[in-house]
């Protein structure tokens, strides 16, 4: 019980710590906001010829575009480089010393700030895309069903974040590893287009990995495309999936990395 | 290197050249310290660049047309328009670094120096590094001349005048990095804001921007003017049909809209100067 308290005073910390970033945190949302525009009036075009895309209207498109971007910030889905820069810096091996788990402190940090994000980027974001677009409001259902997902979005990024800052254990410069899932998650976590432009094999394929985990299936729940209790079921299941998954990966890596730990001076 | 000792006379343009090759050489050897990370940063940048393709490739999966054009005149676009936007990054995005100069107070060190302000801000943060982001435009340009009719274009001359349509758009969106960049000299903390213009901007710039809607569509032709980087002159050189609403000589107008922003470039800048006060700790 104790443990969990710490990480609750960690979440709140961060939390405290991220908003102090206002200014930063309303230019990002400036930014979510342009892009949702040009993305939204891209797939209004892309449907204008068939009317929709595997069953997506223009409606679904235009939602899911502004729903990506308000979700951005919450997965940090630009890069998180904290850990990797305390490993780099050395300062890791004092949390090698406290009483707590290392992935439980990054996992309460990452919630927190997420929280802060949410807080200022993810209504506003949204909000002025309904202010031109036509976009779907969400049902009371949808709506506390994407609250579970995003909860589950957020803790998949978290453990996906802490594995790609934990390779600084190994690779010298977490920045350029951090870089790499950027792109990736660009491409295929929904963001630039959602996956069911994708042909279908690979849609299917892109559907299984963490990436969409974080973006993809908590915007469709959103949108009302997985309203069947066992759809939602097996989304929560799939997110859940990644999370064990993921964490597993990061306990080995934390175990391995300790090992491989070499703490100079004094 | 060569040491410029102090002169009575004024100093040339040949000196002001030689000056940016010390401040950018300086760099680029530092630069090369790190080999592994500027391998890797350089791979990061072409990668991040080149994804778009795969955005542009999914979305025509989807639909065979947008806003009238298809894929291989989109990417014609892609081509064109990566290619200014990669090349002014390279040599003009240094200025990004203007908040840090002043936050620091390094930029009084700026004012000290013979050359132009500008010219050595931006010669100081050259980094080989942004290549990356050309390449892949670049590549796409040149894939172009190999095979034109993968990109819409069906004679030489269209060629010859892509090549005029990149450089304009070079000129252009090096003046609106300089505009969008100077507002640090008023806030402080704008450069996301900054980055959501030059940045959104290139985003916006490899679609044909019929797409956008009303005021949208006009605020990237009259305000952030983009439009006039590829899509514009692209209507009139693979003989897209026009948007609507719009007048036809528009399409010959970039060269004039890069002027009018380079003047507007220079007016904010020295505008900029004049207001900074040293930063005193």
């Amino acid at each position: 019980m104790g443990e969990l308290r710490v990480y609750a005073t960690v979440a709140r910390l961060a939390f405290r710590r991220q908003a102090t970033y206002r200014a930063a945190m309303l230019a990002a949302l400036f930014t979510n906001v342009v892009f949702g525009f040009i993305i939204a009036s891209l797939f209004r075009a892309v449907v204008a010829e068939r009317g929709s895309v595997d069953g997506w209207d223009s409606k679904d498109l235009a939602t899911f575009a502004f729903a990506t971007q308000s979700l951005l910030g919450a997965v940090a889905a630009f890069g998180e480089r904290e850990l990797g820069m305390r490993v780099v810096t050395g300062d890791i091996a004092s949390d090698f010393v406290r009483p707590v788990s290392i992935e439980g402190w990054t996992v309460a940090q990452f919630f927190g700030k997420s929280a802060a994000q949410i807080l200022v980027r993810m209504v506003p974001t949204f909000a002025a895309g309904a202010l031109v677009f036509d976009l779907r409001i969400p049902t009371t259902a949808s709506a506390a069903a994407t609250v579970v997902a995003v909860v589950l979005a957020v803790a998949v990024a978290a453990a996906w974040w802490m594995v790609i800052n934990l390779t600084a254990f190994w690779i010298v410069n977490p920045k350029g590893t951090v870089q790499l899932a950027n792109v990736l998650g660009y491409a295929l976590s929904g963001i630039a287009v959602p996956l069911v432009f994708f042909p279908d094999r690979l849609e299917h394929v892109l559907r299984w990995l963490p990436w969409a985990a974080q973006i993809q299936l908590p915007v469709e729940v959103f949108i009302g495309k997985r309203r069947s209790s066992v759809v939602l079921l097996q989304t929560y299941g799939q997110q859940l999936m990644w999370v064990v998954v993921l964490l597993g990966v990061a306990d080995v890596l934390v175990v391995r990395g300790r090992h491989k730990l070499v703490v100079q001076g004094g | 290197m060569r040491v410029l000792t102090p002169s009575p006379r004024p100093l040339s343009f040949g000196d002001h050249l030689r000056l940016v090759r010390a401040y950018s050489g300086a760099r680029v050897r530092s630069e090369m310290q790190y080999r592994a990370s500027f391998a890797f940063s350089l791979c990061a940048q072409i990668l991040a660049t080149a994804i778009d393709l795969v955005a542009i490739w999914a979305v025509f999966q989807a639909t065979t047309t947008i806003g009238g054009w298809d894929a291989h005149q989109v990417l014609w676009l892609y081509a064109v328009s990566m290619s200014a936007f990669g090349l002014a990054d390279l040599f003009v995005s240094a200025i990004e670094e203007i908040p840090e100069h002043i936050r620091s107070g390094r930029f009084d060190s700026y004012l000290l120096r013979p050359s132009p302000i500008l010219s050595s801000v931006i010669a100081d943060g050259f980094e080989l590094r942004r290549a990356g982001r050309a390449i892949p435009g670049l590549a796409a340009l040149i894939a172009m001349f190999i095979r034109p009719h993968s990109f819409g274009v069906s004679n030489p001359s269209t060629l010859m005048w892509s090549l005029v349509t990149v450089m304009v758009g070079t000129w252009l969106y090096g003046a609106l990095f300089i505009i969008t960049n100077s507002v640090a000299f008023w806030l402080i903390d704008s450069r996301e804001v900054a980055n959501s213009f030059t940045y959104g901007g290139a985003a916006a710039s490899h679609y044909p921007l019929d797409i956008l809607s009303g005021w949208l569509r006009r605020l990237y032709i009259w305000l952030i003017p983009v439009g006039f980087v590829a899509w514009l002159p692209g209507t009139r050189l693979l003989e897209v049909p026009k948007p609507s609403g719009l007048p036809s000589w528009l399409a010959l107008c970039s060269p004039a809209a890069a002027l009018v922003l380079s003047v507007l470039a220079a007016v904010v800048w020295r505008a900029g100067i004049r207001r900074y006060e040293s930063t005193g700790s």
